[in-house]
């Protein structure tokens, strides 16, 4: 004890410790901020590897949409409750269908769903920036694998500035990647369409010279998706000649062709028909999700005596939102329309429950207790949510029928589109033999009969009937400048706009409802004189 | 462990009544008025023996023998010392020291004489905190001390509260909880104290008595020391209390047929007032429900009273060259919703050993075992549907429990088939050695080592909403380490310069750092049920890996200079260096200094009876704050991994914070003027006081425009001001041999008010507002908690001008507000600021004591606070989808100015119309305690014997309709854990 106390006292031990105090803290690094266990920024913009992985990262910010579950799921959704196709019933997605949602500034709805858009494909794009400086500036990388990477960048931004530029109108476009020192840099004015038109096809011919029909894996960008993009942005330049050349590119190619009708929504999406599709998987790393649109658009049929949720009956369902008279009228033109059957909609849901069953009717017998009644809202009521016809493009058939949360991946850019594009333009162009080729192609796969006429109309009633619901429509029929028109004549379905306590929605739509307002806290953010849309303030 | 504390308890007293021999001394203390002074220390000298004087100041101390001297010892008065005659009576009058009743406080790296303290400290009264029976030491303090503002947190057990003092300095996201410091040691939770370990608590609150603490100190300090030994006193002390915990709210939620009405109004057409059929707004199911008229009371079903038990045993003792505390405190806490709970056990060593005349060793160990319990995630039993099957005809769970059609799965059922288990394990370590140079100069290293695991396992089994269907279960195991470790240089020098002056120096060197290590596994697919999460499992659903590492390097120094003793100057400087900033950015300087003018020592009031104390302050000075996280200056990307046909491939995007490589140090500048007097002979005594912090360069998260593909940047801009009055009074109105009584007033307020932002302007010239990414709107002259909402206006009534108004398509029944600009649109532009500070808050405590009786009671105030009651805003209550709040709402019939319309989409506004008044008046804690007098306890062999019955949250005057005025119905998915009434017995025995 004596010995360590000597020890401890004397007075080179107590400088020790002052000096090894001292010399641990004065240490360089002491005070550095270190990432420990996460991915630094600089290593992904810097080597080959990094640059791959944050092309991955923007195919999952590109799913973020379809994944988000607030209100009820509706984000997915709001461009196909906007359309001319689909009636509200109820739930957050119908306020969109009857413009209490995201048609004027003040609205919940387009501070959160409307925002949501904005930011998100903002965001793709911002990191679509930075990955093709980041390209362009590496050195040490092979060419084939530096265009690939450039490519499906370009393809991601391309895309997405496109969305932005339809849905918002006045936006404003830059190459350049965000950094601390120019965050601040405020947009002051909305860029010309010029520019951005210019923009949109540097990077898709870009995209279609460097990308291969068949990607690596499905689900990434391959030629098919980019020229068939390209051919869209062209329709909205009214450059028919190069829509024209490029969707017969994509028809030509032989790598895409026609499925059957059962087959386009059926499994994974992984076929001839698939230009582009959202991709999910479930209980799996990066797998994503899940989404509940299926739940969102197929009706609460199973409220019916008689029913129990089924996957032959389309699984769960709430019917918020569901396909409108117009376009059941439309389906039901032709008698032998397969889209009808359970393929891509589902118009009668069969008797399964013994138990329940009401008097006189019979296990597989379609339900049919409701009536779309004019007036009595009790009884439509019932009918819209029970019965009214659902769509099954977003139908997982793998979950429980009980199962609201589906991983089934979504389609956003098929064949059929192509060759309605390909009809579109070839008809504007005066090549009336190949538009009708082309729009008999989709009509006989369907099994509805050829026509021998073609005009717009019978290409947009095409286009209502093959895509509804797939999130183009809305978009097409702006293009076309029939938007208000047809919102006029169709939207929802007019005894239940009559019924919505707030009054009919037609009353409150606008032409220049076909921009989507720049929600508020966005404008707050931008330059003091940035443009909003006309008509909203 | 209950019956282990029961065998100490036996063995110890066993210990101490083997001594019993000669002849017993007993006899009364009173003071310089006759009153008798209870809880005087009568030791006998050179002995570790003694006892103390009851309410009636009587003692008795057993087998003395003539000659023994007995020490006569009391806080306050001057000692005295008696030799033992044949006389077995020995009665002693104390006389008032006046320099006695100076306490000595713990500050900031060393303790002072109360009456020379400097700057702006508080003591608690830790008797009167303690009374509550929790593991939540921060609700202890609520109403405790003048400027320290508590908000609950989490009532569930083994919840925390926040403290605030003074107001919210920073915006930044971990900016505004006081350092907490015990026993000289950073704690990160004040909750890993044993209340009954507790000696003193000091908040320490202006910059010049936290400027010591330079960087974490902005928000205040608050000090607490445990218990130690003392000199000469042997005790065992043992603490048990029970509490019956139980419901207590102020609304009520609709019952069945209530429910269905509400739902039937809801659903009625609006043009032609008929109402739908219940085929249509109810599912079959429902209906059946109605017609069998079966209604689930949700919260009689989840909810059931419980209970909370708690037992400390604790033993001091001391002698010249020792001293020793130690203390093992067992808790158990059951929830009032069953599968939640909270067990710990303490142990804690205060060690104290003279090793030469000049080195001084002191060690402190902690030890924490604790478990929490937590219920399955989201449970509701506010909201949910009273029509509803949750049990079949045989009692039995159902699953489905609104039909088999719907696919809600009963919480009940959810309740039986989780398991959520955290498990925590504190050590601690403090060695500490002081060696003294000279009487004037000493060296003291101190180190401390912290090292926290925490260990949670959650399973949803395969039966589980969230584990079923084709999943086999859901786990998640989370491993947490956290350790902290701690080395101080501390030099203090405190030489004798004449009789006028007197000066002490301290000087210290620190490096703290704080390291954590965070592991999540996801998994599913398990084989055994029986198991839960301990499983195995064949799926990876996934994995989480964070590591973070935070350090300190700090230099400082403080001089304290005193004339005449009765002029006090103190000066302080820190120099603080945090690796959270930016890499040129890191150092930060904090001075302070402040003054004191003891006035009563002045040779013109020493003459003036009333005054027995009266002390004026000033102090001014700048302290830190590093309240953000690490890595917010250097670019992080998030994991974003993708599937391609079902493969997943790994990818990768910067996240959504820009960074800023220029971040640094937030300061705040503050200036406090107090006076702490005494009067009319002790009958008054308290402290008034005025502050004014500016805090600048506020380390401001702010959103950027969505171009940019990023939502927010943190950088340092703009400034905030905190300004308030504090008063505490201590009244002894009444001090007579048998009946005292005493009263407490605090009072407290705080304005909270931004100077200035980015100095941006708009079109107009006037300042930007900024949204931070809190979603809070910070506006130049707001408070920067203020709710931005249009400012609720009653409700459309038929007749009013609804043309007109900010909402031409409103009905009446609709939430009306108001349309600022006038242009028959509501939007951001007609968005206002609403207070949801409170005006003041405060407390009056009044003790009352008749012979052995006494009774203690609580009442806290908080005036004009406002919240946002998440219930009454949420569409769906109006759409009579689910349960909540009951109101007389509107009808056609009955129309309401109060409650809108139920209708079958979302009310506009309902925000709007939910910001409630949220002040409250609680009498928090009423208690009533017996002690035996020391005639009786020494017949049984004890030093003290106490019984007491305890009610906590009696009553509540509020309009905030929720559990708890400070929380809102709703979070996280669920019902926010309800505060509880309390009905606590208990005892405290020493020996």
């Amino acid at each position: 004890m004596k010995i360590i106390n000597g020890y401890l006292l004397s007075k080179k031990f107590f400088l020790m410790i002052i000096i090894m105090t001292l010399a641990t803290s004065c240490e360089k690094d002491f005070l550095e901020d270190k990432l420990l266990s996460d991915t630094s920024v600089e290593y992904l913009y810097s080597s080959p590897q990094g640059l791959e992985s944050a092309v991955v990262g923007l195919y999952a910010l590109n799913r973020v949409i379809y994944e988000d579950l607030s209100l009820n799921g509706a984000f997915p959704l709001i461009l196909q409750g906007k359309s001319d196709l689909s009636v509200g019933i109820t739930g957050e997605i119908s306020l969109y269908s009857r413009l209490l949602w995201g048609a004027s500034l003040g609205d919940y709805g387009t501070a959160s769903g409307i925002n949501a858009y904005w930011v998100n494909y903002y965001r793709i794009v911002d990191r679509a920036n930075a990955i093709i400086q980041g390209a362009e500036n590496l050195t040490d990388i092979e060419e084939g694998r530096r265009n690939q990477i450039l490519a499906e960048a370009k393809a991601m931004r391309a895309n997405s500035y496109f969305i932005l530029y339809r849905l918002f109108n006045n936006i404003y476009v830059t190459t350049e990647p965000t950094t601390p020192e120019n965050a601040f840099d405020k947009p002051q004015d909305k860029s010309s369409k010029e520019e951005i038109f210019a923009l949109l096809r540097s990077d898709l011919d870009f995209a279609i010279e460097h990308l291969d029909y068949n990607p690596e894996q499905f689900g990434r960008w391959g030629q098919g998706a980019a020229r068939h993009l390209r051919a869209m942005v062209a329709l909205w330049e009214e450059d028919y000649a190069e829509a024209a050349a490029q969707a017969d590119a994509v028809i030509n190619s032989g790598n895409h062709s026609l499925t059957t009708t059962e087959q386009v929504f059926a499994g994974d999406l992984n076929h001839s028909e698939t230009l582009f599709a959202i991709n999910f998987e479930f209980q799996t790393i990066g797998g994503g999700g899940p989404h509940i649109m299926n739940w969102n658009v197929v009706s609460s049929y199973a409220e019916a005596p008689g029913l129990v949720q089924s996957i032959e009956n389309g699984g769960a369902g709430v019917g918020f939102l569901s396909l409108n008279d117009y376009v059941i009228d439309l389906l039901n033109e032709d008698p032998n329309d397969e889209r009808r059957d359970g393929t891509y909609y589902i118009f009668e849901y069969e008797y399964n429950d013994e138990a329940t069953l009401p008097p006189g009717k019979e296990i597989g017998e379609p339900l049919d207790l409701y009536e779309n009644s004019e007036t009595d809202q009790s009884e439509f009521m019932l009918y819209y949510r029970r019965q009214n016809p659902g769509v099954l493009k977003f139908f997982d058939a793998t979950v429980e029928p009980t199962d609201r949360n589906h991983f089934k991946n979504i389609m956003v850019y098929r064949l059929a589109e192509t060759y309605l594009i390909g009809a579109e333009a070839h008809m504007m162009l005066g090549n009336t033999a190949k538009a009708l080729e082309y729009l008999n192609e989709v009509r006989t796969r369907a099994n509805t009969a050829p026509v021998s006429e073609i005009d717009l109309q019978a290409i947009l009633d095409e286009g209502a009937r093959e895509l509804a619901f797939e999130g183009q429509r809305w978009y097409t029929l702006k293009r076309t400048g029939k938007l208000y028109e047809f919102l006029l004549d169709h939207m929802n379905n007019d005894n239940m706009n009559e019924s919505y306590p707030e009054g009919n929605p037609k009353n409150i739509l606008r032409e220049y409802m076909e921009n989507w307002p720049i929600p508020q806290q966005q404008m707050d953010l931008l330059g003091p004189n940035y443009p909003q849309n006309e008509g909203y303030n | 462990m209950k019956k282990f504390t029961c065998l100490l308890i036996v063995i110890l007293s066993g210990l101490v009544s083997a001594h019993a021999q000669s002849f017993s001394v007993s006899g009364t203390v009173v003071d310089d008025n006759n009153v008798p002074l209870m809880g005087v220390n009568v030791v006998v000298k050179g002995e570790l023996r003694g006892a103390t004087t009851d309410f009636d100041g009587n003692y008795i101390v057993d087998d003395v023998s003539p000659g023994d001297v007995l020490e006569f010892s009391f806080i306050g008065f001057v000692a005295q010392e008696i030799t033992v005659t044949n006389d077995q009576n020995i009665d002693v009058q104390l006389i008032t020291d006046t320099e006695a009743l100076d306490e000595v406080v713990v500050v900031g790296y060393g303790t002072q004489r109360k009456s020379n303290v400097v700057g702006s400290v508080s003591s608690v009264e830790v008797d009167d905190a303690t009374s509550i029976p929790t593991t939540n030491v921060s609700e202890m303090l609520r109403g405790r001390a003048a400027g320290v503002q508590v908000n609950l947190g989490s009532a569930r057990p083994g919840g925390e509260s926040n403290i605030v003092i003074r107001g919210n300095v920073s915006v930044a996201p971990n900016g505004n909880s006081p350092l907490i410091i015990v026993d000289g040691l950073p704690f990160d939770n004040l909750n890993d104290v044993a209340p009954n370990d507790i000696a003193n608590i000091e908040i320490l609150k202006d910059a010049a008595s936290t400027a010591i603490y330079g960087s974490r100190a902005s928000n205040g300090v608050i000090l607490v020391t445990t218990k130690r030994g003392v000199e000469g006193i042997t005790r065992i002390n043992y603490d048990a209390y029970t509490t019956v915990q139980s419901l207590t709210k102020n609304f009520n939620l609709y019952n069945g047929s209530q429910f269905i009405d509400l739902r039937r109004e809801a659903y009625r057409n609006r043009s032609t007032g008929n109402y739908l059929r219940d085929e249509v707004i109810f599912s079959p199911f429902e209906l059946e429900a109605i017609a069998n008229r079966e209604f689930v009371n949700w919260e009689d079903l989840v909810l059931q009273d419980a209970l909370i038990q708690s037992h400390s045993l604790s033993f001091s003792t001391g002698t010249e060259k020792t001293k020793i505390f130690s203390s093992v405190n067992y808790f158990t806490q059951d929830g009032i919703i069953p599968n939640s709970g909270y067990d710990r056990g303490t142990f804690k060593l205060n060690l104290e050993q003279q090793l030469t005349n000049r080195l001084t060793f002191r060690g402190i160990f902690n030890y924490q075992n604790a478990t929490q319990d937590q219920e399955t995630g989201g449970l509701n039993f506010t909201t949910i549907t009273p029509l509803a099957r949750p049990f079949d005809d045989n009692n039995e769970l159902v699953k489905f429990y609104l039909g088999n059609s719907i696919t809600a799965v009963n919480p009940l059922w959810d309740q039986r088939e989780s398991t959520d288990e955290s498990k925590i394990n504190l050590t601690d370590v403090n060695l500490n050695l002081t060696y003294d140079f000279t009487s004037s100069l000493s060296y003291t290293l101190n180190t401390f080592l912290r090292n926290r695991n925490l260990d949670r396992g959650i399973y949803r089994s395969s039966l589980h909403s969230a584990g079923d269907e084709g999943i086999d279960g859901v786990g998640v195991l989370i491993n947490n380490l956290s350790r902290q470790v701690l080395v101080e240089n501390i030099v203090n020098y405190n030489p004798e310069i004449g009789d006028d002056h007197s000066l002490d120096i301290t000087g210290v060197q620190a490096f703290d750092e704080q390291a954590n290590e965070y592991t999540q596994i996801d998994k599913s697919g398990f084989t055994n049920d029986a198991l839960e999460y301990n499983g195995n499992a064949t799926t990876l659903l996934g994995n989480v890996r964070n590591v973070s590492e935070r350090r300190l390097l700090s230099f400082l120094a403080r001089v304290r200079y005193g004339y005449l003793n009765r002029y006090l100057l103190e000066a302080t400087a820190r120099a603080d260096g945090a690796s959270v900033f930016a890499a040129n950015n890191k150092w930060g300087y904090f001075p302070a200094i402040s003054f004191a003018w003891k006035m009563h020592e002045e040779p013109f009031l020493e003459a003036v009876q009333g005054i027995n104390e009266l002390k004026l302050r000033l102090s001014y000075g700048a302290t830190g704050n590093q309240g953000i996280n690490s890595l917010e200056s250097l670019g992080v990307a998030d994991d974003r991994p993708y599937v391609f046909g079902g493969q997943t491939v790994g990818g990768a995007t910067p996240s959504a914070r820009l960074p800023n490589p220029n971040l640094k140090w937030e300061t705040t500048t503050t200036f406090n003027a107090g006076v702490d007097f005494r009067l009319f002979n002790n009958l008054f005594d308290g402290t008034v006081e005025y502050y004014k912090a500016n805090t600048t360069d506020l380390l401001l998260d702010r959103s950027i425009a969505g171009t940019t593909g990023f939502n927010v940047i943190r950088f340092n801009v703009g400034e905030l001001q905190n300004e308030g009055f504090e008063a505490s009074l201590n009244s002894n109105f009444i001090s007579t041999e048998n009946f005292r009584w005493t009263m407490g007033l605090i009072f407290s307020t705080n304005n909270n008010e931004i100077i200035s932002l980015t100095g941006e302007t708009d079109d107009n010239g006037n300042p930007i507002d900024i949204t931070d990414s809190s979603g809070r709107r910070l506006s130049i002259g707001q408070s920067i908690n203020n709710i931005w909402l249009p400012k609720y206006d009653g409700i459309y009534q038929v007749g009013d001008d609804i043309a007109g108004s900010g909402n031409p398509l409103a009905q009446p029944g609709d939430v009306r507000v108001v349309d600022q600009d006038g242009n028959n649109q509501i939007d951001d532009r007609d968005n206002v600021f609403i207070s949801t500070d409170p005006d003041w808050y405060g407390s009056i405590t009044n003790t009352v004591n008749f012979k052995g009786f006494e009774l203690f009671a609580d009442v806290y105030f908080v005036e004009g606070a406002t919240r946002l009651n998440s219930v009454l805003a949420n569409g769906e209550l109006w759409k009579g989808s689910i349960n909540g709040i009951r109101t007389k709402y509107y009808t056609p019939e009955f129309p309401s100015t109060e409650y809108p319309r139920p209708k079958p989409d979302t009310h506009l506004h309902l925000f709007s119309f939910a910001v409630r008044d949220a002040s409250y008046v609680r009498l928090r804690t009423l208690t009533l305690g017996y002690n035996l007098p020391n005639s009786v306890l020494s017949k049984i062999g004890l030093d003290k014997f106490k019984i007491y019955a305890t009610g906590n949250n009696l009553l509540t005057f509020t309009d905030f309709k929720s559990y708890s005025p400070e929380q809102d119905l709703l979070s996280g998915g669920g019902t926010s854990f309800p505060e509880t009434r309390n009905i606590t017995i208990g005892t405290n025995i020493t020996f």
